[in-house]
């Protein structure tokens, strides 16, 4: 498929001394999903806000239909827009806000009216169109942030944190609609967000950043499987990280040594020697428990968690704390409580070898 | 629970009574702690402040000269009709009131009133005193028209009976260069050499506008820098913009005269340069008067205009030009109309406190560049006309009150939606 985005060796600074975005290589394809996800600082929103036009790539440049951008002024690229707190027009009705986009490319009032009203329709706001955006819920506001973007029919629409400002119910409502509407018109949609578990639900691919760089991009699936880095492990969901002394890799697996001389094979993904430091990282529902003794790891329960669905207990494995592990209620037993030993076991295909990170 | 709950709401009922007053006394102590808070500057503006304005504006209508002067004349007037001449009785009062008004020292008032409705009466006041008749003369009427034939034509007593009223409208319609007319007791124009007024304020409103204007011009652009600029240098250039404040606005139009002279800085400047060859005449003109005063009240188009964009997010202009406007387009149909209350704020106050200038016009104007405030202290100060004063001083605070219920007007639907 053809790619309608792509970022060739973007860097971008802002002081001259520290980069913000390092070296950014990412092709998106026509009708795509992309979530651009990582902590604050990452480099996300400027490299978000470089395609829309409002800050120039220090080195680099970025296609759009293979057509380089940085010629091509901001409201000429024809990119629909949702910023994070709407930036609806305060002084413009719903239905002027909508009509703006049009107005502005000199749209004749019977076509400019049809498509307000279409648009209208599309996010539910008919009966809204002569009020104010501060007369609206967080919510309404939001539904009509977006379909302001999509009013003009742009091919390519940016989104900034959008759903930032909504409560959590409302925020799993309207990512569902996002994700519709992305469906509906086969629009190529770029995502930005903190949230991690809006990344997973809506996107196609998630490029997840972390100090200006791409630290992996993938599928949710792929991303929450199988990350490469520890960085990504950690950052998605939760996880477990025993750190172990790489020994040497077998058939199929990287062997390590735990400190209390336990050996662990996990998916080898880190590149390093025999001798050096791995993170072996293990999400806490694939790790299964057995009464003490049942297998050769053994763990204290430091803490016990009842959640209702599921238990959480945290652990101590080989000296090294933390470790938690999550399983149904229905597979409880009541002989595990705080202080008591249990047996831990996992298939290694489950614990990935990755770098070891200082964090 | 719910029996507790009912225990509980019969003993509130039982207690209510005491309950209240235990409230009235404790809001009573707070009302009276607040109250005695607030007393010593609300006495000294109704001392200072309102009662002295008040008295003064009052003056503006007031009318006490004839009255107090020949008092016994205006009663005989009370149920003269002005078909015909008064009677005997009335003539006899106002030979009586007279000789007491000299006596008494209100000659001069009374003369300077009369002659507001007709001029002539002052002379017509003087030379009926010197020729007084004596007690015993017979008819006093005969006497006075002796006298002089005035005191025989409708017109003159007509005119002292208006005069008498102890209100009277004469001052507030000069103002407006209008007078009611002594024979008809209409409202008619003013003598057009009398007519001022309208053409000062007018005038004074013309000025006004202008400096307002050039206010907006040139604020505007230093406003939305300032808002736009990181707080650290924002708050320096703040100073500079709050400079002006810092010094006495006296030293500010001196200096300005200084500047603008012939010989100044600017004209000089402008010569060395070749683009003039003579000095141009800027200050004691109406380019003066203008440059002085919108130097002197930039700051307060400025500080509201920076208020108000400053807390506009620079998001909107983004949120524009993506959805396709261009940058001055996004610019002018999305963030200029979020400054209108900002806007209106500034040039209401501008505006405002330009029409009641007095110093800046006074220093830097010419004769012909005199604003209301000039006349008012004029009238206060040298004619110690305070009816025409504080007539044109009610007039200049009803314009100001009107422009401020404009002003609630335009900004009230705005503060309604955000």
């Amino acid at each position: 498929m053809k790619h309608l985005v792509s970022f060739k060796n973007i860097q971008k600074t802002y002081d001259g001394i520290r980069p913000v975005v390092k070296d950014l290589n990412l092709d998106i394809k026509e009708g795509e999903f992309v979530t651009l996800l990582g902590p604050s600082g990452s480099g996300k929103t400027t490299s978000l806000m470089m395609l829309a036009g409002f800050e120039t790539p220090t080195h680099g440049e970025i296609y759009l239909n293979d057509k380089p951008l940085h010629n091509l002024a901001p409201h000429k690229r024809n990119i629909g827009m949702v910023f994070q707190n709407y930036a609806l027009f305060p002084h413009m009705t719903i239905e002027q806000n909508l009509a703006f986009p049009l107005s502005v490319r000199k749209m004749n009032s019977v076509d400019k009216k049809q498509k307000v009203s279409r648009a209208l329709d599309m996010v539910k706001l008919t009966d809204f169109a002569k009020r104010y955006p501060a007369q609206l819920s967080g919510g309404q506001q939001q539904r009509v942030a977006l379909a302001r973007a999509l009013v003009f029919d742009p091919k390519l629409v940016l989104m900034d944190e959008p759903l930032g400002a909504l409560d959590k119910q409302l925020r799993e409502h309207m990512q569902l609609e996002i994700k519709h509407l992305h469906q509906q018109l086969g629009l190529t949609v770029v995502y930005v967000t903190h949230d991690q578990s809006e990344a997973l639900t809506m996107s196609d691919r998630v490029a997840v950043f972390n100090d200006g760089v791409i630290q992996q991009i993938d599928t949710p699936t792929a991303i929450y499987e199988a990350p490469n880095k520890s960085f990504v492990a950690q950052f998605i969901g939760e996880n477990n990280t025993l750190l172990g002394t790489f020994m040497y890799c077998d058939e199929h697996y990287a062997v390590a040594r735990l400190d209390d001389g336990s050996l662990i094979r996990a998916v080898p993904v880190a590149e390093c020697q025999p001798g050096d430091q791995v993170a072996l990282c293990i999400r806490p529902e694939r790790v299964v428990v057995g009464p003490a003794g049942s297998t050769p790891l053994t763990a204290r329960i430091q803490e016990y968690i009842y959640l209702g669905d599921h238990v959480r207990m945290i652990t101590e494995i080989a000296g090294q704390p933390n470790f938690m592990v999550k399983l149904p209620a229905s597979h409880m037993n009541n002989s595990w409580t705080v202080g008591s030993s249990i047996s831990l076991s996992w298939s290694p295909e489950h614990i990935r070898a990755l770098d070891v990170t200082k964090h | 629970m719910s029996q507790s709950a009912v225990n509980q709401s019969g003993q509130t009922q039982e207690q209510t009574p005491t309950l209240r007053a235990k409230l009235r006394k404790s809001e009573r102590s707070y009302k009276f702690k607040s109250l005695l808070l607030i007393a010593p500057l609300f006495l000294f503006v109704l001392v200072c402040f309102a009662f002295p304005i008040g008295t003064l504006l009052s003056r503006s209508v007031d009318n006490p000269d004839v009255n107090t002067a020949l008092p016994a004349t205006v009663e005989a007037l009370a149920l003269w009709k002005g078909k015909s001449l008064p009677n005997e009785h009335t003539f006899e009062a106002l030979v009586i009131d007279l000789a007491n008004a000299k006596e008494n020292g209100q000659i001069g008032a009374l003369a300077k009133r009369l002659s507001y409705e007709i001029p002539a009466y002052r002379t017509l006041i003087s030379k009926t005193l010197r020729n007084l008749p004596a007690s015993d003369v017979a008819s006093k009427r005969d006497a006075l028209i002796a006298i002089d034939s005035s005191w025989g034509e409708l017109n003159y007593w007509k005119a002292l009976k208006q005069a008498s009223a102890p209100l009277t409208p004469y001052f507030l319609l000069a103002a407006l260069d209008h007078r009611i007319d002594s024979a008809t007791g209409n409202i008619v124009k003013a003598d057009p050499n009398q007519s001022i007024y309208v053409d000062i304020f007018a005038r004074t409103f013309a000025i006004g506008a202008v400096v307002t204007l050039l206010c907006l011009v040139l604020g505007f652009p230093v406003a939305y820098w300032l808002a736009t600029l990181p707080e650290g240098k924002s708050n320096l250039l703040m100073i500079c913009v709050l400079l002006p404040f810092w010094t006495s606005l006296i030293v500010r139009t001196a200096a300005w005269v200084v500047l603008l002279q012939s010989d100044g800085l600017i004209n000089r400047s402008l010569m060395f340069l070749g683009l003039i060859d003579a000095p141009v005449q800027l200050v004691f003109n109406r380019t003066g008067v203008i440059i002085a005063m919108t130097h002197v009240l930039l700051p307060f188009m400025i500080l509201p205009l920076y208020s108000v964009m400053k807390n506009i997010p620079g998001n909107y202009v983004r949120a524009a030009i993506s959805l396709g406007a261009h940058p001055f387009v996004a610019f002018w149909r999305v963030y200029v109309p979020q400054t209108f209350a900002g806007l209106a704020a500034g040039a209401l106050l501008t505006f405002i406190l330009a029409i009641g200038y007095y110093v800046t016009p006074a220093l830097v104007g010419g004769a012909a560049d005199q604003m209301v405030s000039y006349f008012v202290a004029f009238y206060t100060n040298k004619t110690v006309n305070w009816g025409m004063a504080s007539a044109l001083g009610s007039l200049l605070l009803i314009a100001t009150l009107l422009l401020y219920g404009v002003y609630g007007k335009l900004t009230h639907p705005n503060q309604s939606r955000s």
